[in-house]
């Protein structure tokens, strides 16, 4: 019985542990661990990339850094021009390898944490990645 | 039997030589051989590529060759963007873009990388050029 303790408990720090996945934020910028399930591409430059599922917790972050205009839970945006829609050639190139990252993680399977600190048309936009 | 043995000892000794990654820093570089653990990329042009593990040996050996100011062991890095003539930003731009996507398949395909650092900034050392293995 004891033994049978034991082990439940191993496995609920194991699960705990394992579990890392999810969106932290805090005074500053939210924070997404996890996979990417989609990644999409328009014209408009848009790139969005899906997370693993909708995280409320994503909106009451947003709402809690003054951005009240995000309504998007389940994804984080990237663009590869200025907001107004005016070359950013900087903004161009980081997100070549943005992309690059988000595709190779989508397409291995591979964990990744992505920061957003401003809001871009409903979305959290991503400005930091680690690829893990 | 006794082949067996020997086969055995020989893998044992070998086997940590072979999967052994290192920090080695002499004349006007320090060399990194090994696996890249992670890989980052931020908005404003910075790209850092985690060594599998801590090496105060970059620190020290970063010193020896006269590079100072190097605070991190366990991750270098390159920038995007400089600051320079027209032909140096465009050149380091470039040059980036090349070095990201191969530490993007080193890191994908779990190979080894050797890359060579001759300067520091932000208290990383810079790499500036790499092996794909």
């Amino acid at each position: 019985m004891t033994y049978f303790k034991i082990l439940t408990f191993a496995y609920l720090i194991l699960m705990v542990s394992v579990s890392s996945a999810g969106v932290i934020c805090d005074s500053e910028k939210c924070s997404y661990t996890g996979k990417i399930t989609t990644v999409y591409v328009n014209t408009s430059g848009q790139i969005l990339i899906y997370l693993d599922k909708s995280y409320p917790e994503l909106l009451a972050g947003a709402q809690a850094l003054g951005l009240s205009t995000v309504t998007s839970s389940n994804a984080l945006v990237l663009r590869m021009y200025a907001d107004d829609g005016s070359i950013d050639s900087k903004r161009a190139e980081v997100a070549k390898l943005f992309y690059a990252s988000a595709l190779s993680a989508q397409a291995t399977g591979a964990e990744v944490t992505i920061q957003a600190r401003v809001a871009s048309s409903g979305y959290m936009m991503a400005d930091r990645i680690w690829l893990k | 039997m006794l082949l067996r043995n020997i086969l055995g000892l020989i893998i044992f000794i070998f086997l940590p030589v072979a999967v052994q990654a290192s920090v080695d820093c002499s004349g006007s570089r320090c060399q990194y051989t090994g696996g890249i653990t992670q890989l980052y990329l931020s908005s404003g042009g910075s790209i850092l590529a985690k060594l599998d593990r801590r090496y105060p040996e970059l620190i020290s050996g970063a010193q020896d060759i006269g590079v100072s100011g190097v605070t991190q062991s366990s991750a270098v890095g390159v920038q995007m963007f400089i600051d320079g003539t027209e032909t140096e930003k465009l050149k380091a731009l470039e040059f980036a873009k090349y070095i990201f996507n191969t530490l993007l398949v080193a890191k994908t395909s779990g190979r080894k990388v050797t890359m060579q650092l001759r300067s520091q900034s932000n208290g990383y050392m810079m790499l500036d050029r790499v092996w794909l293995k």
